[in-house]
């Protein structure tokens, strides 16, 4: 890692100030650094400077707002995530997918911020934030503004940010107890490996728990950038979960996509991954067990 | 240009100037002089240079030794009770959780904060929490045998010690 300078701003309009006058200059904002000194190691990128965030009071915290949406800042780690007794009451999907990544070291240091930043195609938090319907907001040196998660990506590691611009935290709206999720993926290796294909389901029973009323379902490291799958949605809208309209929604979730090829996972292995992971995933909803019960 | 810090580890504060890209792995081997921690991978995937960062298990290589300023951090030299063995220590040695050695401090630090998070482990929460700790021998089976009776052994001292108070 080549030598670089470092600040520790102790409040959000340092950090910003400093940001807007390191335009242009590799200057880097630091969260929990395991994928920027990773990739300084490798070469990609040479820092000249980064900014530590974590001076910064509160952007470790997870709080609940007056109209009962989830905050959750953008320093909290992923093993804060799978802690936070708010965070399981209000989005248990979010702990159960931070649950599967990583280790337990990299999971002390890692945060939801920097893995919505990185912009990632196998950034495993964001597809369950989409089919959330998370919002991510931000401060920059024109004031601040709200981005919903489907709308921060703009391209292959391509965000909405500007230049000083900082993700202050995750919204995630109000939920009922009819809606249930779940994020399945799948990696070479059990744990402390990178996902390949991750399928976010996200269902709004009727009050019986019977019928679907509305379905949201997104896909994580088949596509540049994670995305929804609409064709996968209708199947399920309006009808009662049964092993039919899964087996249909996986077919629909797998026939909608073209999925990257690489060096991890070939073209057509995503896409019978993507069938077995919507169906699965879908499963763990359609029962009524405990949807963080560990798969 | 270099920055000042203080490091506490281990129960000790050591004031340090550091070049700001170094991080903690190095300065706790080259300045602070603790070669207990190892160096691997560098990457943040192999765990031989696992510390406790006030009380949390990290990879030491992915932390600046800037950001550790002022914080507390315990590394395998800090588990040892002067001559006396951690529980951990002494049960690797019995249950030969030990072949060539290199992913034992990281092995044995991370296996610590599980045990003072969780004192009665399950196998399979052992495996998860040392998931991050690689062996390149592959001796796990005996590492996993040796953490969990550490962890017995650790909670019929405590009960003793509790019977002895009373």
């Amino acid at each position: 890692m080549k030598p670089f300078d470092y600040y520790a701003p102790e409040t959000l309009d340092d950090a910003v100030e400093i940001l807007v006058q390191g335009a242009g200059d590799d200057v880097y904002p630091l969260a929990g650094g395991t994928d920027l000194f990773l990739r300084a190691r490798f070469g990609e990128i040479a820092p000249t400077a980064v900014v530590n965030l974590k001076r910064i009071p509160g952007l470790a915290e997870v709080s609940r707002a007056d109209d009962g949406s989830l905050h959750i800042g953008p320093l909290v780690t992923l093993n804060q995530l799978i802690a936070s007794p708010l965070v399981d009451e209000h989005s248990p999907i979010l702990a159960q997918t931070a649950g599967v990544m990583a280790s337990r070291l990299i999971r002390n240091l890692g945060t939801i911020g920097g893995n919505v930043c990185r912009a990632a195609h196998y950034a495993d938090l964001v597809a369950p934030l989409m089919v959330s319907d998370a919002g991510v907001d931000i401060a920059g040196p024109g004031g601040e503004r709200r981005v919903p998660i489907a709308e921060f990506y703009t391209g292959p590691r391509e965000t909405v940010l500007d230049d000083g611009e900082l993700v202050t935290g995750i919204r995630v709206p109000a939920t009922t107890p009819q809606v249930r999720s779940r994020y399945v993926n799948h990696m070479h290796r059990e744990m402390v490996d990178l996902t390949i294909a991750g399928v976010a389901v996200s269902i709004r029973f009727d009050a019986q728990h019977r019928v679907c009323e509305e379905a949201r379902i997104a896909l994580n490291a088949v596509a540049p950038v994670q995305q929804r799958v609409p064709a996968a949605e209708k199947v399920l809208a309006g009808a009662p979960l049964t092993e039919e309209s899964i087996a249909e929604a996986a077919r629909a979730a797998s026939e909608a996509i073209e999925p990257i090829d690489d060096m991890h996972a070939s073209s057509w292995y995503r896409r019978k991954l993507i069938g077995v992971l919507t169906r699965r995933a879908l499963q763990t909803l359609s029962s009524r067990e405990d949807a963080k019960t560990p798969m | 240009m270099k920055r000042t810090l203080t490091l506490h580890v281990n129960g000790d504060n050591y004031d340090i100037s550091v070049r700001p890209h170094a991080v903690l792995l190095d300065v706790l081997r080259d300045q602070v002089e603790l070669t207990g921690t190892n160096e691997s991978c560098r990457l943040g995937y192999c765990g031989a240079c696992t510390v406790l960062l006030d009380g949390t298990p990290v990879n030491s290589c992915m932390v600046l030794a800037l950001d550790a300023d002022g914080r507390k951090i315990t590394t395998v030299e800090g588990l040892a009770h002067g001559d006396a063995l951690h529980p951990l220590q002494q049960a690797f040695v019995e249950h030969g959780a030990i072949q060539c050695g290199f992913c034992s401090a990281g092995m044995i630090t991370s296996a610590a904060a599980l045990l003072e998070e969780n004192p009665h482990p399950t196998e399979a929460e052992v495996r998860y929490a040392l998931a991050g700790n690689l062996c390149r021998c592959t001796g796990y089976v005996k590492i996993v045998e040796a953490v969990l009776a550490a962890a017995e052994q650790m909670a019929d001292s405590s009960m003793e010690a509790e019977r002895s108070t009373t």
